[in-house]
Formats: C-alpha cells, sequence, structure tokens
C-alpha cells in the first residue's frame, strides 16, 4: 500500500488516481473530527468539501517529504476555527451532532456531564484533546497539524486535562 | 518523582487509544500510583474522561459523499494544473481566429469594392477615400478587440471548468 506521503507527491505531479485514493482513504475520520468541532454533521460535510478543494488546489505546492496526516487535520482544524469565528457557534453547539451515539438514558450522569465539560472548553484546548484521543496524533503531529511549537501542544492539552479535572472533583 | 511529573505521564498514557495497562507500566509510576492518593485520583478522573470520550459515538457519513469529496477534489486538482494548459488553450483559440481572418479580411474587402461601385458616381473622390479610411479602421478596431478578448475568454473558460457546482 502506497503511503500518504508518496500518493501526495503524487497529487503534485497531477495524478488523479493517487487524490482519490487519500479521499477515501482520510475522509471518514475528518468528517468525524469536523462534526467534533462544528458539532453539525451538514457543516462538517461542506468543510469536508472545502478541505479536499483546498488540499488539490495546494497539491503543486505541497512540501515533499511534510507529513501528510497532520496537514489535512490541519486544513480541517483551520476552516472549522474559521467557521466558529464567523458563525460563533460555540455558545450553541448543537448536541444532535452524532447520530450513532447511544441516547442519554443509556449513560451515567458522569460520563454525560464530562462531555459537556469537554465541549465547553475553549476551541484551542479541545481540538488537542481530541486530535491526542480520537486521532492518536503525538505531540509532534499536533504541533505540525496546528503549527504550534510543541511546548504549546503540552501545554494545552495539560491545561485542558486541568481544566476538565478541576470540574470533574467539584461534582456532586 | 513529583506529583506533577506523574500525572503527565498519566496523561500521556491513558489517553493513548489501545494503550498497555497498569501492568506493562514502569515500576516506579506503578508504586508512586498505588501509594499516592492524588496521582490514584487522577488515574480514575482520565479513566472517567476516556470512557465519556468513547462513548460518543461517530457521526455517520454516506459514500456518496465521499464519492462527491473525490469528484470535486479530482476537478479542482486538474483546474490547478501547471499553467501550460493555458498556453495550450490560448494557442489553440489564436489558430482557429488566425484561420477565420482571411475569411473575414475577404468579405470586408467585397464588401468594400461593392460599396466603392455604388457610390463613385455620387460622391467625389475626397469623400470616397474619407468612408474608405473609416471603414477599414472600423474593421481593423473590431477584429482587434475580438482577438484582444481571446486571452480573457480562455481565462474565463478555465475558471468555469475550475469552480465545481
Ligand atoms: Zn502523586
Amino acid at each position: 500500500m502506497e503511503s500518504d506521503e508518496e500518493l501526495m507527491a503524487a497529487v503534485a505531479r497531477g495524478d488523479e488516481r493517487a487524490l482519490g485514493i487519500l479521499v477515501e482513504r482520510h475522509t471518514p475520520r475528518l468528517h468525524a473530527h469536523l462534526t467534533r468541532m462544528t458539532g453539525s454533521g451538514d457543516d462538517a460535510e461542506d468543510l469536508l468539501q472545502e478541505t479536499w478543494l483546498r488540499v488539490a488546489r495546494g497539491a503543486r505546492s505541497f512540501q515533499e517529504g511534510r507529513p501528510v496526516r497532520p496537514w489535512l487535520f490541519g486544513i480541517a482544524s483551520n476552516l472549522a476555527r474559521d467557521f466558529h469565528r464567523r458563525r460563533s457557534v460555540r455558545r450553541h453547539v448543537r448536541h444532535d451532532a452524532s447520530p450513532g451515539q447511544t441516547p442519554p438514558g443509556a449513560r451515567p450522569l458522569e460520563t454525560i456531564a464530562l462531555r459537556d465539560r469537554v465541549r465547553r472548553l475553549p476551541d484551542r484546548l479541545r481540538e488537542i484533546l481530541w486530535l491526542r484521543f480520537y486521532e492518536g496524533f503525538t505531540e509532534a503531529e499536533m504541533a505540525e497539524a496546528l503549527g504550534i511549537p510543541r511546548g504549546t501542544v503540552k501545554s494545552r492539552l495539560h491545561g485542558a486535562i486541568r481544566e476538565l479535572k478541576r470540574g470533574w472533583e467539584g461534582r456532586g | 518523582m513529583s506529583c506533577e511529573a506523574v500525572q503527565e505521564e498519566l496523561t500521556e498514557r491513558l489517553l493513548t487509544p489501545g494503550a498497555p495497562g497498569p501492568e506493562h507500566w514502569d515500576p516506579a509510576l506503578r508504586t508512586h500510583v498505588q501509594a499516592c492518593t492524588a496521582c490514584a485520583g487522577h488515574v480514575q478522573f482520565l479513566r472517567a474522561l476516556t470512557t465519556s470520550l468513547a462513548s460518543a459515538g461517530a457521526a455517520a457519513l454516506a459514500p456518496a459523499h465521499i464519492a462527491q469529496s473525490r469528484a470535486r477534489a479530482v476537478r479542482a486538482l486538474r483546474a490547478h494544473r501547471p499553467s501550460r494548459a493555458f498556453g495550450r488553450e490560448l494557442v489553440g483559440a489564436v489558430v482557429v481566429l488566425a484561420l477565420g481572418l482571411p475569411l473575414a479580411v475577404a468579405q470586408a474587402w467585397l464588401i468594400a469594392q461593392g460599396a466603392a461601385a455604388l457610390l463613385e458616381p455620387l460622391l467625389p473622390e475626397a469623400v470616397l477615400i474619407a468612408l474608405g479610411v473609416f471603414y477599414a479602421g472600423t474593421f481593423l478596431l473590431m477584429v482587434g478587440t475580438l482577438y484582444a478578448f481571446v486571452p480573457l475568454w480562455v481565462a474565463a473558460v478555465r475558471r468555469a471548468r475550475m469552480e465545481v457546482p
């Protein structure tokens, strides 16, 4: 199987087949990430299309050897952040974003409360937590994706954990 | 090991899906957690957090959307090919126009000849010459304008192709 980096090098030369493989390979996870970021499956679909358009448009200037997955998630995260800024939806993020999830009654209250706290985290802390947990990104990959130093990634991750733990300890 | 360092280490370990369990931890870390209430509490918190995060199902994406993303991306890639494509389209358009040029000139010439034959007995020569110059000028201006629009037209066609529905 060709690596993402090999495929992206081919895309940079105009290889449509390689782009198709990348789209098939990464779209489901990008969509899940964007759904979490925007709180809406429909908005996530729009941003997903835009993500791939940007990939196609930026393909020729893609720096060969650069890790592809963090780059893709970086584009998607930037779009989601711009989207938030434009719509300021932070305050009314819809909670029906995940059709596959179990109904609230089936989960312990603590689980629901923690997830709500995660949703209320500032964007910059939340996206780090999500990239870490759901995408398994390393510190270096998150730094690459978000265009920030590794030290900042680390402090944001631990900042998010501290913030959540404070709320969790004060529960009940 | 300080509690802060232990808790950072625990965060790194427990937030990694599929990470090995405590039995695979460094013995010093395991011993600290067993003896320290604060760090044991941190483990408990991280477990609650990961359970909570894992319980969020991912929204399903219809295969049609993947196909749509793919088609649009491929179209955008095609539209962003090196500008050689633009050069080729431009040359093609100019060739077509150049082939049409003798036809346009011949037609203009015939019209001028016919008009001259009709007006010669009626108008003085100076007026005929002035009309001829005006006619030729108008013809050149029209052909020039048409040719000047070729690159603009090619660019517009390319842009329309680039724009994805
Ligand atoms: Zn401790």
